[in-house]
């Protein structure tokens, strides 16, 4: 599924200030919290609250005359309340903290081509090689989507645990796909089995924490089963956290550097899902807040 | 204050593919030796705005590691993976990507870096007579005899949050 067919606009990346200044980040900050009808509260399953829910997933109410959750989130609601069977089975969780802007983290994560060079051994092998040709990403609102087809190599692999681990795949996808909820919510699934949901936490202008929830569900209580899950799970959480280090230093030297571009930057067409956050968070900020 | 800071000590860019960092306040900055040339630039990607070098010295292109971009002895992004199909640079829209060059000026066996490209590449000489012993110079950085760097005000990022 090639749909980059087509040149997408050249979309203005915001200011640096709203990467460095603090009073930037106060200013965000605040118009995230009044400004955007619904966002993102939490996991059920963890006793959280919230206004609504999409399947397990809570969303707090922002705004007073708010659009039906349902509709905020549009067609990726029915995503999400796929992915939500797997949410009672969770394996593992984990955090860090990046010395970088909660929107770097963004960036990075809504990138769809630094695999090959941030990622060699982890992600860039698992997705096929021809993968500008298998990618498909579309867009909802400031919400997007990307799916990855696997290697075949990749897919087998899963083959394999799905049948000696007895896992429960909630979709028939040999896909890595990517949801984004804006501006804070990313689920990334893994051969219709595996889901990993992403909450980025702004706690400074220059310092976020990512924090991520695993769940491998699985088809039955079998002990054999189940051991061979638990071995599973340490490898999977470890590469999880593999992949999230390679993505750290990579997102600290924006960070670094940001603040002394004098340029605007430049967005390929595989990075349109950034610029869709770009212009989401322009939209809600004070009328000062776009580049240039 | 001048503005010219002390980089590195010349015999680290004698080769080509040789390369410096350091920062001029919150600016990160380069210098490398293109076949024999110095020239030196914002240490930013024009991409995304990654760091792109982040050791103080070393040898290589001048190289993104975020997605590989590779810039030339203008600044100018010479090879962009997946230009072909993602971001349709022709030469002239390069070339409105290039780097910011920065000035360079060796004096005294030492590398210096200004942020104007057009400051006076005369005051660093000024600086760097050798009388044998310790000395601070105006940038805040040590050098001994010989040139030796006791200590490169550069090396750390000054100014930003």
């Amino acid at each position: 599924m090639l749909n980059y067919d087509n040149p997408p606009p050249r979309r203005r990346l915001l200011a640096s200030r709203w990467f460095h200044d603090p009073s930037a980040f106060a200013t965000e900050q605040t118009a995230l919290s009044t400004r955007l009808p619904w966002r993102f509260a939490g996991l059920a399953h963890e006793g959280g609250t919230g206004d609504a829910a999409c399947g397990g997933f809570l969303f707090r109410r922002q705004t007073h005359d708010v659009p039906p959750l349902t509709d905020w989130l549009g067609p990726l609601a029915d995503r999400l309340s796929l992915l939500s069977t797997a949410l009672d089975s969770p394996v593992a969780s984990d955090s860090t903290e990046f010395a970088a802007n909660w929107k770097i983290l963004v960036e990075n994560t809504l990138d769809d081509f630094h695999g090959s060079t941030v990622h060699p051994q982890t992600i860039h092998p698992a997705v096929d090689a021809d993968w500008r040709r298998h990618l498909h990403t579309d867009r909802f609102g400031p919400h997007s989507r990307s799916q990855w087809k696997l290697s075949d190599p990749t897919a087998a692999w899963w083959d394999k645990l799905v049948t000696r681990g007895h896992l429960r795949r909630f979709a028939t996808q040999d896909l890595y796909d990517h949801c984004f909820i804006f501006p804070d919510l990313y689920v990334a699934s893994f051969h219709g089995t595996m889901v990993i949901v992403h909450r980025v936490v702004p706690l400074a202008v220059d310092r976020t924490r990512l924090e991520w929830r695993t769940f491998l569900p699985a088809a039955s209580d079998d002990a054999k089963a189940a051991s061979f899950r638990r071995g599973l799970v340490s490898m999977l959480a470890a590469s999880a956290r593999q992949v999230i280090d390679e993505d750290r230093p990579l997102c600290e030297q924006v960070q670094q550097a940001r603040i002394a571009a004098t340029g605007p930057g430049i967005l390929g067409w595989r990075e349109q899902r950034i610029g869709y956050v770009h212009a989401a968070l322009s939209a809600l900020l004070p009328t000062d807040g776009t580049a240039p | 204050m001048s503005g010219w800071v002390l980089l590195a000590h010349g015999d680290d860019l004698a080769a080509h593919g040789c390369w410096a960092t350091g920062w001029i306040g919150a600016i990160p900055v380069l210098v490398r030796n293109f076949n024999g040339t110095l020239r030196g630039f914002r240490n930013v990607c024009s991409h995304r705005f990654a760091l792109m070098l982040t050791e103080p010295t070393g040898k290589g292109p001048l190289r993104c590691p975020y997605h590989a971009w590779v810039y030339d002895q203008d600044g100018v992004p010479k090879a962009i993976p997946f230009n072909d199909s993602d971001f349709h640079l022709d030469d002239a829209a390069r070339r409105a990507l290039a780097l910011p060059a920065i000035g360079v000026a060796m004096a005294g066996g030492l590398v210096f870096a200004h942020l104007d490209p057009n400051a006076d590449s005369a005051v660093p000489a000024d600086w760097t007579a050798d009388n044998g012993t310790e000395r601070t110079l105006p940038d805040g950085s040590v050098i001994g005899p010989g040139s030796a760097i006791l200590y490169r005000s550069s090396a750390r990022r000054e100014g930003a949050c």
